[in-house]
């Protein structure tokens, strides 16, 4: 339900996060380290070669490597010398996209909430399992909020930083992603948690993703009356939040089935969109608890991410 | 079918204008009502197809329109209170006894009131472009025209009373039926009230006209009343008396006394002469008249009775006056003198002076321009009775009335005659002043026996009382108007003729007091008989299931 008239706000101290919350996302930790058998949650291997335990490869010497790297064995039989190469072992960094635009904010109860719970959340497992986290709000533009960190103690100070969070413009995803590449950031999971409302529709969005080369978690912050507008009846002059724009609609049984299938094709072009690009999807229902569908993310092993 | 509420043709323009507006309302711009949402993407694609698709782009919303305007033609029906007719083209002219009868307290209410009551419940039911409603009180007049409001009514019937006059809807009927009725389908006259109606009068409607009388709450007691009262002539002969006659109605009229005053002082005598069944006469003889007022009042023991009608227990008239005539007499024969003059001594009507000045009559001399009546010698007179009238009357018909009123059909002409030898002739001639001259041949009592017949005195009193030009008495007094009829079922003597200047009577009609309402039917209970649930309930009825409707409609989105 939309308030007529409210002005978004940011979120009052305690708002975001309660000691409840903190409790259930410490579990979530819990939950994530006994579901993860094949590893870490963040593991990888690295394309970098480094001073891991796992023999990759031999590289020539050049002036300043470590000479403790020499494989003297190799320099006996062939008087070159050669480093051995091991592959390094790394963090995966988590960039964390929570969508801060002007929809997700205006409603009595705003999805931009469960949204950053979601991202706390996510954050609370990547950290205690020493991952990196960067959190970059975005809107119209994209806005770092933390840059990429580890420890596992950050999690208060990101709850802190993420309560800080004001509400922002338009929803330019496109523009978002630019920026975000444009910082450069090694290749990690991109958590984007959006409604994805996108004037441009689903065909922005996916443009938008088509140059992005992480590794992909779409978090679509979803409401029942999303797709089932039962508050719609009569002559309505309905006013996007965030473009102004008016649109005059006489509602009747047949502009709601309409609109309805428009919705459907919506939904069914973001869940297209993960397929192909091997990216999860996670409809966040955000009149419910938020911490049990996030952790029904790793319990069931849909994804691996 | 008709509509008692509204005319057919204003219905109609009502119908065609509310169709107007409502095409008009459905196509004005729609007023929206704003809300925000989180985007507008998929109601844009929505509504994009939508109008692709769109039929009726100006006129949006065409079975609402009918929707709509069902719901109104249907309370526009309602309104107009569309009725099944009892009777199709049938005007009905509503009658509404506005007499003093009606002024009869009825319990805590009056006739009138009921009267009233009952006008309304019919005039509801009655198509308003056919029916009439007249106001039958002293005069008839028209208080509702065909085609006029209904509401209009109540308004024109405030404060009014009935009127302290006999009742007119019998004179109302019969001007009505009269009336050209060139419209045809027929009239239906409806009584509201208890004057009776001629059977003459129903006889004489129409074959398409016939005449109800509304059912209102009976009356317990007809009420008492006096409907009659008269004076005549003195059965006692006195001159300067009159006899008075009242007579009363009511079933109670053991409870009450009938008191008389005579300007004001207590005036008791008189005999009851006749009772029957509610009627009783009362006669007081010998009544001096003298002008005084005379009033008579019904005492019922307190306060009128149930039923009982206060304007008809009191009764006034003024009694004729009845002086004595002052007659002279002068140069009369020593012959038929002491004859003449016992006859005027005899006479308690005439008083004797002396000197023609102060006289009305002058018997025997000079008339000096007064009225007379003497005795000329056969040589002088052609005629043996000559009567000089006024001007103004044709001989033929004063000679004729004089016969009886000098009492000249009495006298023995033929024995006169034949002791005169010669034959007797009467005459008559226009004059300025009145006289009446007699052969003094016929005096002379050595000629004729005249003098000794009882035709004598008869001639000279009434021979004086004609000169002395008595007035007549008008007998009877009814609600302040002369009734010179005969009274009903009162006695012969009193069609005697009595002076008409009264005043301040108020009897009423024996019908007002104790009113007959029989030979009227009595006015059917509407044949749709279904108490409220005429054919307008039912309109009213689908009307307001068409509004569920619509609001069921509404609530579950198929309407806009």
């Amino acid at each position: 339900m939309i308030e007529e008239g409210r002005d978004p706000a940011g979120l009052e101290s305690g708002q975001l996060f309660d000691a409840a919350f903190l409790a259930a996302a410490q579990r979530l930790r819990l939950v994530a380290r006994r579901v993860a058998p094949r590893g870490r949650f963040a593991d990888q291997r690295s394309k970098d070669r480094g001073a891991g335990l796992e023999f990759q490869d031999y590289r020539p010497y050049v002036a300043g490597d470590d000479l403790r790297a020499i494989d003297w064995t190799v320099y006996r039989r062939l008087g070159r010398v050669f480093l051995r190469l091991f592959e390094e072992h790394e963090d995966l960094p988590l960039y964390l996209l929570p969508d801060v635009s002007r929809s997700a904010w205006v409603e009595s109860e705003p999805r931009a909430v469960p949204g950053l719970q979601a991202c706390l959340a996510l954050a609370a497992v990547a950290l205690g399992q020493h991952d990196s986290v960067g959190v970059f709000p975005f809107a119209d533009d994209l806005t770092v909020l933390q840059r990429p960190t580890s420890g596992k103690n950050r999690v208060m100070e990101l709850a802190h930083r993420l309560e800080s969070v004001t509400p922002g413009g338009e929803t330019d995803l496109g523009t978002a992603l630019r920026r975000f590449r444009g910082l450069g950031l090694r290749e990690g999971l991109v958590v984007i948690v959006s409604d994805f409302f996108d004037p441009g529709g689903i065909e922005a969005v996916t443009e938008a993703l088509s140059g992005l080369r992480h590794r992909l978690l779409l978090v679509q912050l979803v409401r029942r009356s999303d797709r089932d507008p039962s508050w719609a009846r009569g002559d309505l002059r309905l006013v996007d939040c965030e473009s102004g724009d008016a649109q005059d609609v006489s509602v009747t049984p047949q502009v709601l089935d309409r609109y309805r299938a428009a919705y459907d094709r919506f939904a069914e072009g973001l869940a297209d969109l993960a397929r192909r690009r091997g990216a999860g999807l996670l409809a966040l229902d955000v009149e419910s608890e938020v911490i049990p569908q996030v952790a029904d993310l790793f319990e069931n092993g849909r994804r691996e991410v | 079918m008709s509509f008692t509420a509204l005319s057919g043709s204003a219905l109609l323009g009502g119908l065609v204008a509310t169709a107007a507006v409502l095409y008009a309302l459905q196509r004005l711009r729609v007023r929206h009502e704003s809300r925000t949402v989180v985007t507008s993407l998929f109601w844009r694609e929505a509504t994009e197809e939508t109008r692709a698709r769109s039929l009726f782009e100006r006129f949006r919303h065409p079975l609402a329109y009918a929707m709509a305007l069902l719901c109104a033609g249907l309370m526009l029906l309602g309104a107009g209170r569309l009725d099944a007719d009892r009777d199709e083209g049938l005007r009905h002219v509503l009658l509404l006894d506005a007499s003093a009868g009606m002024a009869r307290t009825v319990g805590e209410t009056t006739r009138f009131a009921q009267a009233q009551a009952a006008l309304a419940a019919e005039l509801a039911e009655s198509p308003r472009d056919r029916t009439e409603v007249l106001w039958c009180g002293e005069h008839v007049r028209t208080l509702l025209a065909p085609g006029e409001d209904r509401a209009l009514l109540g308004p024109r019937l405030a404060g009014r009373t009935p009127d302290l006059a006999p009742g007119t809807l019998d004179r109302a009927l019969r001007s009505r039926a009269r009336m050209a009725d060139g419209e045809g389908g027929g009239r239906r006259f409806v009584l509201f009230g208890d004057a009776p109606v001629a059977p003459s009068t129903l006889a004489a409607l129409g074959a398409e006209e016939r005449v109800e009388r509304a059912v209102l709450a009976p009356v317990i007691d007809g009420g008492t009343g006096i409907t009659s009262m008269g004076v005549s002539e003195p059965a006692s002969g006195r001159w300067g008396m009159v006899d008075l006659f009242i007579q009363t109605r009511g079933s109670s009229t053991s409870l009450f006394d009938l008191t008389l005053t005579l300007d004001g002082e207590r005036f008791e005598r008189g005999v009851v002469i006749g009772t029957d069944r509610d009627r009783r006469g009362f006669l007081i003889s010998d009544v001096p008249a003298a002008g005084a007022l005379l009033v008579a009042r019904l005492d019922t023991d307190g306060e009128a009775a149930d039923g009982d009608l206060v304007a008809d227990d009191v009764a006034s008239i003024r009694l004729p006056s009845r002086p004595p005539i002052r007659v002279a007499v002068d140069g009369l024969a020593p012959a038929f003198g002491a004859a003449v003059r016992a006859v005027l001594a005899a006479d308690t009507a005439v008083s004797l002076v002396e000197g023609a000045g102060e006289a009305d009559v002058i018997v025997g001399g000079v008339s000096a321009g007064r009225p007379s009546l003497r005795f000329p010698s056969s040589t002088d007179q052609e005629e043996a009775i000559l009567i000089g009238h006024d001007r103004e009357e044709d001989s033929t018909s004063a000679l004729a009335s004089a016969v009886g009123e000098l009492g000249l059909d009495r006298v023995d002409a033929s024995a006169l005659a034949e002791s005169l030898g010669r034959p007797l002739a009467v005459g008559a001639l226009p004059s300025d002043v009145r006289s009446v001259a007699i052969w003094s041949d016929l005096m002379d009592p050595n000629r004729t026996s005249f003098l000794e017949s009882r035709a004598f005195p008869v001639l000279v009193g009434r021979s004086i009382r004609w000169l002395a030009q008595v007035p007549d008495l008008t007998p009877y007094r009814a609600i302040g108007r002369l009734e010179p009829t005969a009274l009903d079922g009162a006695p012969p003597s009193l069609a005697a003729m009595v002076t008409a200047d009264l005043d301040a009577a108020s009897l009423l009609d024996p019908a007002t007091t104790a009113p007959v309402t029989a030979g009227v039917p009595l006015a059917e209970p509407s044949p749709e008989g279904a108490g409220p649930w005429r054919l307008y309930t039912w309109v009213l009825l689908l009307a307001l299931a068409a509004l569920s409707a619509e609001w069921a409609f509404f609530q579950r989105g198929r309407m806009p």
